[in-house]
């Protein structure tokens, strides 16, 4: 064998293989590779003893499907050990051929099975194997969408041998007057290219790929939730998976009807309900607030990993500008690849901050992630301080252009509510929660339309509805702060339902989609509205959105913000440490009304400071 | 429009709070609050992106509140002699009391509250800057306003 630079040649059975690129894929699995065996190993051993206790009805069937899956994933759990092997030892002791690891289909499965059962612990392992969900062909009808892949891009591969020859070239040996039987022994060298392409598939990223099959689902739920029933010892989990592979997710459908039932559960019922199925658990309204931020967190990391994963895959494509092509009707245009990485990279500084935030900042109260989704512009829904033991607990709805990507500003505006409150109020606790928990519009065009507003209007309800199931104590006081298009949303949500709050503060609002105070069903004197004299939010035109909260007619509570810099940069001054609107909102927060300022006529704005240079 | 950085700003904010604290005799002693820089920007309001408020509060201990009154008064005269525009003057209200000003040359705010427990805190925040100082290259480009 010899090794020139990245290009590893050896010979085995007369086949010489001239390998170029593994070396440098091959360290970075090699650190993986080990672990996932190991992992397997475990995960693979668990799962297959709950299988022998299995006795229910429901048995039959799907026993039949899980162990077939089952064996198929010990032999891909060697077929993965084996490349994993071969690659990261290729270099130095070439074991086996490449032909030795063409169990693609294992592969695939072994990479996936290790996504699912312990994304924790195996972030480092799944970002080296880049692994990914995609569609594999031919496969069992079941699974047919359940595969990861091995990504070995960037590794070339050709194989060169002698072989005997072939009938025509034979025939044309014979025809130029060779004699037969030297044909017979007569072998020409023949060299092939192996493609790793072919060998183990470059994927399609997660992003486009249909949701699992019900089945899939199912089967993946089941095989985590035997495992962690199997290595935490809850033969309790065990009897109930036993009669149905889908006691978890019935039991979460229970807990969905009365969130307080999350507390009848036994703590391993919890735990594997946190573990099997963060998405569901953290976006269920009225679980402890805790709780979702476990499972969250889950689904913060796991979301990471597939963005990172995109973002490593379309840095491999053409990023060069292009014109967008014509959508066809009814659909958007798709993104370009610069576009959507762009995008990407923007959600991911996101996520940075917000993992920043979530690890704690000195001085700060802790913050909790009550909601996350990457999908679309991205949702999240964070607390500053914990609303359930807080006795004031505030909702804040940003507006226009909020999105996963620029979450930073608007916890910043939360911590400030929150060290406003406390600072005020130091006998009471103040929790202020980020609710971008809508889909927000994007641009101005969006944001004249009610549409987004409406979008989010119920699942604002239904999430203070459990702010009040989840908290500790007595009753908090309950605030919903708007700014910009959020104060569209809490007037969307008041005008059509019952919005369980106390307050609502309606910060530069372009409208709040009744005329009246009293389209808003609450009690007028808590629907408090401003707005700065310079910020040109207030020419919006009332048949947009509605009469704005602070026309002298609507009737709301109209109290004191800073004029503010006669430019269109008024509209988010309000957050400015000088400006009284601040103290305003604090007073409001903490229940002592009668420290709100009312509006001083400003009669001609003086000119703006001169930025310092 | 070149501005001051993001770390002058923090000086800068210091400075302003440092003069105020020592018009006071006894000194107070300065317990550090919530501080930090939030964007100023909002993705509505139709400013270039990416610039940042900084922000800073003090709050003045072993301070009887008996002096309360005396030190709003102090902290007034010398703001208006030192050329800040007064924004709100809450000095005669009973409870939570506060006085707000504005540096007229340089745009940095600074405030004083006093609490419903009658403890005292300085603040104060920058106008927004870019954090480096300098905006980027296509930050004069007009985007459309409202919200």
């Amino acid at each position: 064998m010899a090794a020139v630079g990245d290009e590893v040649t050896y010979t085995e059975q007369g086949r010489t293989y001239r390998v170029r690129g593994l070396q440098a894929k091959g360290q970075s699995i090699s650190g993986g590779s080990h672990e996932l065996d190991g992992l397997i190993t475990t995960r693979l051993t668990a799962a297959k003893t709950a299988l022998e206790q299995w006795r229910g009805p429901h048995a039959g069937t799907f026993v039949e499907d899980v162990n077939s899956v089952l064996s198929k994933m010990a032999s891909q759990k060697v077929a993965l050990w084996r490349a994993g092997n071969i690659v990261s030892q290729f270099p130095d002791k070439p074991t086996g051929s490449w032909g030795s690891v063409r169990y693609q289909d294992e592969i695939y499965m072994s990479a996936r099975v290790d996504l699912l059962l312990d994304p924790g612990v195996t972030s480092a392992v799944t970002s080296q194997l880049r692994a990914y969900v995609t569609t594999s062909s031919g496969q069992d009808e079941r699974f047919s969408t359940l595969a990861g892949v091995v990504n070995l891009d960037g590794v070339t591969a050709d194989v060169t041998y002698n072989r005997p020859l072939t009938a025509t070239e034979r025939q044309q040996a014979l025809d130029a007057g060779e004699h037969p039987a030297d044909l017979d022994v007569t072998m020409v060298p023949q060299t092939d290219t192996i493609d790793p392409g072919t060998l183990i598939t470059l994927p399609t990223p997660n992003a486009d790929v249909p949701a699992l099959t019900e089945g899939s689902r199912i089967l993946n739920e089941f095989t985590l939730a035997v495992a962690v029933a199997f290595e935490t010892g809850d033969q309790g989990m065990l009897d109930r998976l036993a009669k149905d592979p889908d006691a978890l997710r019935l039991r979460l459908d229970w807990v969905r009807e009365d969130p307080r039932r999350w507390n009848q559960l036994s703590e391993t019922e919890r735990l594997f309900l946190i573990q099997v199925l963060p998405n569901e658990v953290g976006a269920m309204d009225g679980l402890p607030i805790v709780v979702r931020d476990q499972a969250n967190r889950i689904v913060l990391q796991r979301s990471r990993e597939a963005l990172q994963s995109r973002a490593d895959f379309l840095r491999t494509q053409d990023l060069r500008p292009r014109p967008t092509p014509m959508p066809h009707p009814g659909e958007t245009a798709p993104l370009s690849p610069a576009d959507e990485l762009a995008q990407i990279e923007e959600k991911l500084r996101g996520i940075d901050a917000l993992e920043r935030r979530l690890a704690g900042v000195p001085g700060r109260p802790p913050a909790f992630l009550v909601g996350f989704s990457a999908d679309g512009t991205g949702r999240a829904i964070v607390a500053v301080g914990n609303p359930d033991y807080a006795d004031n607990v505030v909702t804040y709805v940003p507006g226009t252009g909020s999105r996963l990507g620029k979450i930073n500003g608007d916890i910043e505006r939360a911590d400030r509510m929150v060290g406003d409150a406390n600072a005020l109020a130091p006998s009471s606790s103040t929790s202020v929660i980020t609710w971008l928990g809508y889909d927000a519009p994007q641009s101005l065009g969006q944001a004249t339309s009610g549409r987004y507003a409406d979008g989010g209007a119920g699942l604002l309800r239904h999430f203070q509805d459990g702010l009040d199931i989840s908290h500790i104590g007595g009753p908090a006081t309950e605030t919903v702060v708007g700014h910009s298009y959020g104060t569209t949303v809490i007037g969307h949500a008041a005008r059509d339902g019952h919005l369980n709050a106390d307050n609502l503060i309606l910060v530069a609002s372009p409208g709040v989609g009744v005329d009246n105070v009293s389209g808003l069903h609450m009690d007028a004197s808590h629907v408090y509205a401003t707005v700065a004299a310079n910020d040109p939010i207030q020419y919006t035109p009332p048949f947009l959105l509605g009469t704005k909260p602070t026309n002298p007619g609507f009737g709301a509570q109209v109290f004191e913000s800073a004029p503010g810099s006669p430019s269109v940069h008024a509209h988010s001054e309000y957050w400015d440490d000088g400006n009284v609107a601040r103290d305003n909102m604090a007073a409001i927060i903490t229940g002592r009304r009668d420290l709100v300022t009312e509006p001083r006529p400003h009669p001609t704005p003086g000119p703006a400071p001169t930025p310092p240079r | 429009m070149r501005t001051l950085t993001e770390q002058d700003a923090v000086v800068r904010l210091d400075e302003h709070i440092r003069a105020a604290v020592e018009q006071l005799s006894p000194a107070p002693r300065l317990e550090p609050g919530l501080a930090g820089s939030m964007p100023c920007d909002d993705p509505d309001d139709g400013g270039p992106p990416g610039r940042v408020f900084v922000e800073a509060h003090h709050w003045l201990r072993d301070v009887p509140a008996r002096r309360n009154r005396q030190i709003f008064d102090t902290l007034h005269d010398f703001w208006v002699a030192e050329g800040y525009e007064v924004l709100s003057d809450l000095r005669d209200r009973p409870e939570a009391p506060h006085l707000k000003v504005r540096h007229r040359a340089d745009g940095f705010s600074v405030s004083l509250r006093e609490n419903l427990e009658r403890d005292l805190k300085v603040s104060g925040s920058s106008p927004c800057v870019w954090p480096d100082g300098d905006p980027p290259d296509d930050a004069d480009a007009v985007r459309p306003v409202r919200g």
